[in-house]
């Protein structure tokens, strides 16, 4: 008698075990899913919350609970995205519209020139004619650069000779560095570097970088080229220090106000060096400002 | 660019006919994706396809990033939601206790949510009524209701705006908008009415024949439709001021391209241009309508 009670206890705890093995396995089994959903859901750009299968009360408690939190951080995700859509648009459209009333302005300057004027009514309108034409370019940066980043156009790469791109860039301005007394140097290796790049967007960043050089040497530019796919412009400037040249690639930053700037040059540079997969970093070590671009094999 | 869903090739053979014939399109991320084409001209079989309800005879598909071939398809497939032909609802539940279900299907920990859904669709104040007593309209929008359960990334909708009235086109095309700018979800919606789809989609697909002809954005589109002359000259700042005198709209997309968005004299024009010394290069009319170029690019004949 004692004997069959014992064995049906043995057999009830059995069953309990077995029962709350599998409870345990199962509640295993849904944290295991959450903890793998959620560290998803962080890296991922997604919308979708975090989804559990087992029926355990606790943990589907625990879900909720995250899924709350993931909930306000997909609207602050929104909420940025949506802001940052707006404004890159509104940039780009301000930019464009900006054009016409422009163009028109310069037309009528051209007429007020063929005015009989004063001798100071041609100073003023000759004031104006320059202001204007500066105007025009700032804008048609912020134009470039505004559709640069708004639309993620397609890169058209094809096998590019860095030497030879490079010399063209640089014979492209060989007029207006003399002109600013800068005798530039170029050192680049007998063999034929090349890379899968984009022809105009590599121009465009080499005439980006030149233009800097334009406005920070105090006198020479040494531009080299080495086998390994590195291009360093490299040159004297007094007037920079570290922390202004770490700041060289922010939009918008430019060292010098009155310079005629828009600080957009170089962050121009770096958005087209990173989507053609190559880097950019600038440094500045005894006087000299250093731009490193590196296009990997 | 990244694309949320990109097909290659796709072919789908019925016994005798092709519905699908290698058909390659890109939806990129982000974008109101707009699939145009006669009836019969594959859009429903592509998006079963897409949506995992067939098989393709033969090319393949990638859905974020994960090819149909893939097992990890299933999960690409967790963050989409389709509303394809009529929706399927529990026409004995209401519509609140629809999404319910919905959501216990997809293993969602808490009913958080509904109450949201059914304000943005606008079926919040349906109460106790079931869904066999609503309308056409209101069950295509409780179809899309559940499409939104599990929070999709790409909401996929198939001849959304069927049988609805100019209200309930209106209302199903600023959800998506909403949805799209607010939420940042992909959608794919097809519909044999460009003209419809003209007023919301970035992105356009033509399928004729089982194959897309054309893929375009809205501002091409857009850049194709709008009446105007395209004028080149030498010099556009002469040209800015001559038109400004004659009070016409244009825009400036160049230093010598010029769109002018109304009828002009051309000698007259011609005549201005030159005592000021300006050379005018080329004159080119634009005017397509957006019927115009659907019939050219999916009408006029041809088996499908």
């Amino acid at each position: 008698m004692m004997e069959i009670r014992l064995w049906v206890v043995i057999g009830i705890m059995a069953v309990v075990i077995v029962g709350l093995l599998i409870k345990l396995h199962s509640v295993r089994k849904s944290t295991r899913e959450i903890t793998d959903a959620f560290a998803k859901r962080l890296v991922t750009d997604t919308n979708i919350l975090i989804d559990v299968a087992g029926r355990d009360r606790h943990v589907r408690q625990l879900a909720a609970e995250l899924n709350v939190q993931l909930r306000k951080l997909r609207e602050l995700r929104h909420r940025y995205v949506q802001g940052d859509v707006e404004l890159k648009n509104a940039v780009t459209n301000i930019s464009h519209d900006l054009r016409t009333p422009l163009t028109a302005i310069q037309g009528y300057l051209d007429l007020l020139c063929q005015e009989d004027l004063s001798e100071d009514g041609i100073r003023y309108v000759e004031m104006i004619k320059n202001r204007t034409e500066h105007m025009n370019n700032l804008t048609e940066e912020l134009f470039r650069y505004s559709v640069l980043l708004s639309e993620e156009k397609e890169l058209a790469k094809k096998p590019v000779v860095l030497n030879a791109a490079l010399e063209e860039s640089v014979a492209g301005f060989y007029a207006v560095l003399t002109e600013r007394k800068i005798q530039p140097e170029i050192r680049m290796p007998e063999e034929k570097v090349v890379r899968l790049l984009d022809v105009s967007a590599l121009s465009r960043v080499f005439s980006n970088l030149l233009n800097n050089a334009l406005k920070y040497s105090d006198g020479d530019l040494l531009i080299e080229l080495t086998k390994e796919g590195e291009i360093i412009f490299s040159n004297r400037a007094k007037e920079l220090d570290e922390v202004q040249v770490g700041k060289l690639f922010d939009r918008f930053y430019t060292v010098e106000a009155a310079r005629k700037s828009t600080g957009l040059g170089l962050s121009i540079a770096k958005t087209l060096v990173e989507q053609m997969e190559g880097s950019i970093a600038a440094n500045y070590e005894e006087g000299r400002i250093k731009i490193i671009i590196f296009f990997p094999e | 660019m990244e694309y949320v869903l990109t097909t290659d090739e796709l072919c789908k053979n019925y016994k005798y006919c092709k519905a699908l014939n290698r058909l390659s399109m890109h939806v990129p991320k982000g974008a109101i994706y707009g699939l145009v084409g006669r009836n019969g001209a594959g859009k429903t079989t592509l998006i079963r396809l897409i949506c995992g309800l067939q098989e393709p005879t033969s090319g393949e598909y990638t859905l974020f990033g994960r090819k149909n071939t893939e097992k990890q398809v299933v999960a690409s497939r967790r963050r989409m939601g389709a509303v394809i032909e009529t929706p399927a609802v529990y026409t004995d539940m209401t519509a609140v206790e629809n999404l319910k279900q919905q959501y216990r299907i997809l293993g969602l920990p808490s009913f958080e949510g509904i109450k949201e859904i059914l304000e943005l669709v606008g079926l919040a104040d349906t109460g106790k009524k079931k869904a066999k007593h609503f309308s056409f309209g209101m069950k295509q929008r409780l179809g899309i209701a559940i499409a939104l359960c599990g929070d999709p990334d790409f909401l996929v909708l198939d001849e959304p705006a069927n049988g609805l009235d100019p209200q309930g086109i209106i209302d199903i095309r600023e959800l998506i908008l909403k949805l799209n700018k607010e939420r940042q979800v992909t959608v794919l919606v097809s519909s044999h009415i460009l003209e419809e789809l003209s007023k919301f989609a970035t992105h356009y697909g033509f399928v004729d024949g089982g194959r897309i002809v054309k893929e375009l954005s809205a501002k091409e589109l857009e850049a194709s439709c709008r009446k105007c002359m395209h004028v080149e000259v030498s010099d556009v700042r002469i040209l800015a001021r001559v038109l400004d005198a004659k009070g016409l709209e244009y825009s400036i997309w160049s230093e010598n391209a010029v769109d002018i968005y109304a009828q002009i004299g051309v000698t007259e024009l011609v005549g201005e241009l030159l005592t000021e010394g300006c050379e005018l290069y080329s004159i080119t009319e634009k005017d397509e309508s957006l019927e115009s170029i659907y019939v050219s690019l999916v009408g006029g004949g041809g088996d499908a």
